[in-house]
């Protein structure tokens, strides 16, 4: 039984990685109108920071210098803070543009940091990459538990994001975002002061992509440069469009449906003939899917809710 | 953990997916798959995207070899099942690949995957104790990793990268720039031709990536020529080689260039005719007549010319079964301790399944030399084969000397 669990707890594993990525893309995109089109630098630099700091000291044949052997905690917060100063860096150049500037230069940021991850090998390893990084408490929990228990830490995380980008819904923070997206010369014109909160949003989904690659890398247990291909932004994308943006549910059940169905179509029976096209075919279908959502539901699956005033009073327990 | 017998007993894998496919995932908590008539072997490869050629070649060789194996009546009795996944090159998607070969198809031995996502699911091998044999992985990486349960029929790039700075040192040359194409294959080649080139007490003057598949590469090449090097070591494909070559003729540069195995083919070495004349390749050793029949086979298999890979993945397959008949047992267990031994320079040299099984039924221990070479593992489980320097005449790839696996030991 635990043998056939397996399979299941690692899809659910990669599909809660993704939630998370999707909930941070969300906070960009959905909340506050950031097109960033390269999430994966932000996951990269999450990866990386946390394998860096968990990793034991380089041996004399290994080409990287750092390697702190701090626990794995560390390693996550150090990849939430190392993803958040990315962020700042990169918003103080672009924030203050118009929105598509911010998808031009995030898609270079995204390879500037893959070049990065290639060339430094002092840092990074270089396409070699990095191996032997810690899994938490894999001392403690036996063997064949430990997919559940890992498992476990990424639902905790996944349920941490999503409490969080809820609250968006009910906050003044969470407001403001929201008023830059539809029109930021409104919010400006009510004297918020928007360059500071498309910062702090820019900075929350891009800290929670960054402890997305930090589970990653202790999931993997090893890291290569090859894993942070710009694949992985466009399917966080696929994902909160077929989800829906603007929720934070609708992150989540895109992540979870675009990876569950790639890999359920794994299944598909293997009809004499077709053999070697059926992994192409997979991805057809996952295409299909894509298309099928946005013909039929172009909001997405949980699409966002429009909230009354009334109702907003409700929620935010205010009078009248 | 599942054991071992379990593997074998339950429902039919092919039944159990067509009654059970509509319900998709769900599926994987029904039951352990794989008859008690049919041993189940997983292959983990990419089958989508630009690198898709290396999963379809590298499965019509297992099939050949499945097919061989499964003609003398399998191995301990038991027929060969190959289930295949799709890596897509990704390695999120490979770890959840590897898992359903392993837990749900119940796969003995997986075969694959490719460098790239090779890092990701090397731990799943070891923590399920499944052996893996990459016909196809040749990061450098793994040259120190491996041997209990990660193993691999291909040759490292650092293997391959010290042989050119051998031929280098030994047509002697001592002034030497580096080119090679800026992937993973192309550095972990690079780099070690330098390190190598270095260690032999060489000069490397230059060291250039170059993205592939441009129309022009004259300010690379000026940049690599500009200390006047003696010889150029260069790492690329084909078409980019035929650029880089092309261009380099024509602005008359001077130096010999040191090709990797991408481009000693017949074919290029015609292609390039009197431009190459006088540099080298490194390549194989042809194991010949071995090399010749899988290549036939392969030929009839996909009318088609076996593809880099191909005869790795053909000895994957069976040093495996090999490997299972020697434990006698089809057992992930039994195959990751046999099969060292199996491929081992100690025992009666055996060239392919029937005749490795009647050795072992005489109680021979055997070592096998099969369509890519001697494929001898080491502790690490890495294979060390002996290349070939190749010399161009200016219509085709002469050799011209020999290079051991003893030779590369600096």
């Amino acid at each position: 039984m635990l043998e056939q669990l397996s399979f299941v707890v690692s899809v659910a594993t990669v599909a809660g990685i993704y939630a998370i990525l999707t909930i941070g893309l969300n906070i960009h995109w959905g909340e506050t109108g950031l097109l960033n089109f390269g999430h994966v630098a932000f996951f990269a630099v999450g990866a990386y920071a946390s394998a860096l700091l968990t990793i034991p000291a380089p041996a004399q044949s290994d080409p990287y210098v750092f390697g702190f052997g701090l626990p794995v905690a560390f390693g996550l917060l150090g990849a939430a803070v190392m993803a958040g100063v990315i962020a700042v860096l990169l918003g103080m150049l672009t924030l203050q543009l118009r929105e598509d500037y911010l998808a031009m230069v995030s898609i270079g940021l995204a390879e500037i940091i893959r070049y990065v991850m290639i060339n430094e090998n002092w840092l990074t390893g270089g396409v070699g990459g990095l191996y032997g990084i810690k899994r938490p408490f894999s001392d403690v929990v036996p063997g064949e538990f430990y997919g559940l228990f890992y498992l476990g830490i990424v639902l905790v995380a996944v349920a941490g994001c999503y409490v969080y980008s809820r609250r968006l819904k009910t906050t003044p923070f969470g407001r403001v975002l929201r008023s830059i997206r539809e029109d930021e010369e409104v919010a400006k014109a009510l004297g918020k002061d928007t360059f500071r909160y498309r910062m702090q949003a820019f900075v929350v989904g891009a800290i929670m992509a960054g402890l997305a690659g930090g589970l990653w890398a202790h999931y993997a247990t090893a890291l290569t440069p090859t894993a942070f291909a710009a694949s992985v932004t466009f399917l966080t994308w696929v994902a909160l469009i077929v989800g829906g943006s603007g929720n934070a549910a609708g992150a989540v059940v895109g992540a979870v449906l675009i990876i569950g169905f790639r890999e359920a179509t794994r299944f598909l029976p293997d009809i004499y003939g077709l053999g070697s096209i059926i992994p192409s075919l997979r991805l057809i279908l996952v295409g299909l899917l894509v298309m099928a959502v946005i013909r039929y539901r172009p909001e997405g699956l949980v699409p966002e809710r429009n909230v009354s005033y009334a109702e907003y009073l409700k929620r935010v327990g205010g009078e009248n | 953990m599942c054991v071992m017998t379990e593997h074998m007993s339950g429902v039919d894998r092919r039944t159990f997916l067509k009654s059970t496919a509509i319900v998709g995932v769900g599926t994987a908590l029904a039951g352990c798959s794989g008859s008690s008539d049919m041993v189940t072997i997983g292959m983990l490869q990419p089958f989508t995207g630009e690198v898709s050629w290396v999963g379809e070649s590298s499965e019509i060789a297992v099939e050949i070899a499945i097919e061989e194996i499964n003609e003398a009546g399998g191995i301990n009795g038991q027929e060969i099942e190959l289930v295949t996944e799709d890596s897509e090159a990704s390695q999120q998607t490979a770890v959840s690949a590897m898992r359903k070969l392993i837990n749900t198809d119940g796969a003995v031995a997986i075969i694959g995957p490719t460098s790239f996502t090779l890092p990701a699911v090397m731990n799943i091998a070891q923590e399920e104790q499944v052996p893996q044999i990459s016909p196809t992985a040749g990061t450098s990486e793994l040259d120190d990793k491996g041997g209990e349960y990660v193993f691999r029929t291909s040759t490292s790039d650092s293997l391959g990268g010290k042989g050119m700075a051998y031929i280098a040192d030994q047509t002697g040359h001592e002034e030497m720039a580096v080119m090679y194409v800026d992937n993973q294959g192309g550095r972990s080649f690079g780099k070690t031709v330098v390190e190598g080139f270095e260690a032999l007490g060489g000069t490397v003057t230059e060291e250039i990536a170059v993205s592939p598949g441009k129309s022009s590469y004259r300010s690379e090449l000026n940049k690599a020529f500009a200390d006047d090097p003696s010889f150029v070591s260069l790492t690329c494909g084909t078409q980019t080689g035929k650029t880089i070559i092309d261009q380099w003729y024509e602005q008359d540069l001077g130096g010999v260039w040191g090709l990797s195995n991408d481009m000693q083919t017949g074919e290029f070495a015609n292609q390039m005719g009197e431009k190459l004349e006088g540099s080298y390749a490194i390549g194989p050793l042809s194991a010949g007549d071995r090399y010749e029949q899988f290549a036939d086979a392969y030929r009839a298999a996909s009318d088609g010319e076996p593809q880099p890979f191909t005869a790795e993945a053909y000895d994957a397959m069976n040093i495996i079964a090999l490997a299972a008949a020697a434990a006698g047992e089809n057992t992930s267990a039994g195959i990751a301790e046999n099969l060292i031994d199996v491929s081992a320079p100690d025992g009666t040299m055996v060239s392919d399944f029937v005749s490795g099984v009647e050795a072992l039924d005489n109680g021979d221990g055997i070592d096998y030399e099969g369509a890519s070479g001697p494929v001898n593992m080491d502790e690490k489980g890495n294979v060390r084969s002996p290349f070939g320097r190749y010399k161009s005449d200016g219509s085709g790839w002469q050799l011209d000397g020999e290079i051991a696996a003893e030779d590369l030991t600096f």
